[in-house]
């Protein structure tokens, strides 16, 4: 996977939704947003596996206050490889950086791409979440756990859609069971 | 299990090149032995730290005339680049509205009209943001590392963790700021920096590590703290005479970096920075400190 090119793509593909987050006037309405059967949320191995698949929930929250925090949070999820993460660089500051993937020669080959692409979309998911979890646990959210393909389907969707399900999963009551410390 | 074998493997092969340092750096560590002349043109920034591996990464707000450059420079590029950004957009636009036609699903996202406010260009003629390099500190101890850097005069931001040029964890959510001036040696006091993941017995970090293992991706999430220092902080013996005195950090609002693994914010320092749910406050002035964005 350290074909720049390749590299690219696959992250674009991966996280579609995430790229033009930020500056929505407004959030759809709420009675139009579909929310996904969870009735599979309370199964051990849902909660077991919440750690990697969740989606966040807070007591007292309206659907308002909770599309902002995401939409909020979604401004720090740009995907990135060992080829974009590279200093050294000017920054505006008062802009956002212009986002570059480096060349990075591969000295291992089909098989070396073969290893990156195995673990790439892993390591995505998890900075991911880790980076949701640091702007959305502060503001007094609880992560709870969902099944594997309703994270993939929600998270997959244009960003405002998006946001948009998980916000009103956010503000509903809570569900399934809480994902333990990890 | 084997996903995370092979993700450290490709995490020590791609550490191979992060040992060559690039030439052209605004920051030059100053190391033990050699006299210190401290130049009239430069500023120098001293911190102490835990860390022996990972190291803070530091921006320098841009001045005035560098963001002209800057901002020149981006507008030559989006004008090159505008026509087949539009053809693409309208490609899009076109796929949807076939695909609408045909009864059919689309789930591609419309990026916005192109714009300069939106173009992604990297301007590479200045450097403003980098890590320091710990194998050059001016101490070493078992515990720790204490670092002379040698710097351009302004306004700097601790912008996060990285190790060689590789930008780890961006301290997007919440920081400070502080002032280096020609001449001068600004005492950051320690900055400590620990794993997210794994639970610190460094008090300032009680609360912002514990996490588990979720903070690891390509690399860990770091947690950092700050413990400011005081007139009666002593500098290295090295500095004896030397006109060195503590920053006046300032909070810094949230601001959007896109370059690093994984984002956090700066532990609360008391009487600087404190934070509301996801506003960061500026505790000099009991205002909520402003975003970049």
């Amino acid at each position: 996977m350290r074909n720049p090119l390749v590299q690219a793509a696959a992250l674009a593909l991966a996280w579609p939704s995430i790229c033009f987050a930020q500056n929505v006037a407004s959030p759809p309405d709420p009675q139009t947003v579909v929310v996904p059967d969870l009735s599979r949320s309370s199964d051990p191995e849902v909660v077991a596996n919440g750690w990697k698949y969740f989606f966040f929930q807070k007591n007292g929250v309206s659907y308002a206050e909770a599309y902002d925090d995401l939409n909020d949070c979604y401004r720090f999820l740009q995907p990135n490889s060992w080829a974009s993460v590279k200093l050294n660089r000017f920054v505006p500051w008062n802009d956002k950086p212009g986002r570059k993937v480096d060349y990075i020669p591969n000295p291992y080959g089909l098989v070396g791409d073969l290893l990156g692409a195995m673990v790439e979309g892993t390591m995505a998911r998890r900075d991911l979440q880790a980076k949701m979890r640091r702007c959305m646990e502060p503001r007094g959210y609880t992560r709870y756990g969902v099944a594997e393909e309703v994270w993939e389907t929600v998270t997959k969707r244009p960003t405002e859609q998006s946001i948009a399900i998980q916000a009103k999963i956010a503000s509903s009551p809570s569900f399934g069971g809480k994902v333990p410390v990890k | 299990m084997i996903r995370m074998f092979l993700g450290l493997m490709l995490t020590l092969l791609y550490f191979v090149p992060v040992a060559h340092a690039q030439s052209g750096d605004e920051m030059v560590e100053v190391t033990a032995g050699k006299p210190l002349e401290l130049r009239a043109d430069r500023a120098y920034i001293l911190f102490r730290t835990n860390s022996v591996g990972v190291a803070p990464v530091f921006l320098r707000i841009p001045t005035d005339a560098e963001m002209k450059e800057f901002d020149a420079a981006k507008r030559a590029a989006f004008a090159k680049a505008e026509p087949n950004l539009v053809k693409k957009r309208n490609d899009l636009i076109a796929a949807r509205d076939a695909a609408a036609k045909a009864g059919a699903t689309f789930d591609k996202t419309i990026p916005p009209a192109p714009s300069v406010d939106d173009f992604n260009f990297v301007y590479d003629k200045i450097r403003n943001v980098q890590t320091v390099k710990m194998g050059r500190a001016l101490e070493k101890t078992g515990d720790g590392r204490t670092l002379l850097v040698e710097v351009r005069p302004g306004n700097y931001v601790v912008y996060g963790v990285g190790f060689g040029d590789v930008f780890h964890t961006c301290l997007c959510l919440g920081s400070v700021s502080f002032s280096a001036q020609p001449g001068r040696i600004a005492d950051l006091g320690t900055i400590l920096i620990a794993s997210a993941s794994e639970k610190s017995d460094i008090p300032q970090l009680a609360d912002e590590t514990g996490f588990g293992p979720s903070m690891i991706g390509h690399v860990v999430t770091w947690a950092v703290a700050i413990r400011p220092a005081t007139p009666s902080t002593a500098p290295p013996a090295q500095l004896a005479g030397k006109p060195v005195a503590p920053v006046d950090y300032r909070a810094t609002g949230k601001f959007v970096a896109g370059f690093s693994f994984s984002v956090n914010r700066l532990a609360p320092i008391p009487g600087v920075l404190g934070y509301d749910r996801g506003k960061v406050l500026d505790l000099a002035t009991n205002k909520v400190a402003e975003n970049q964005y």
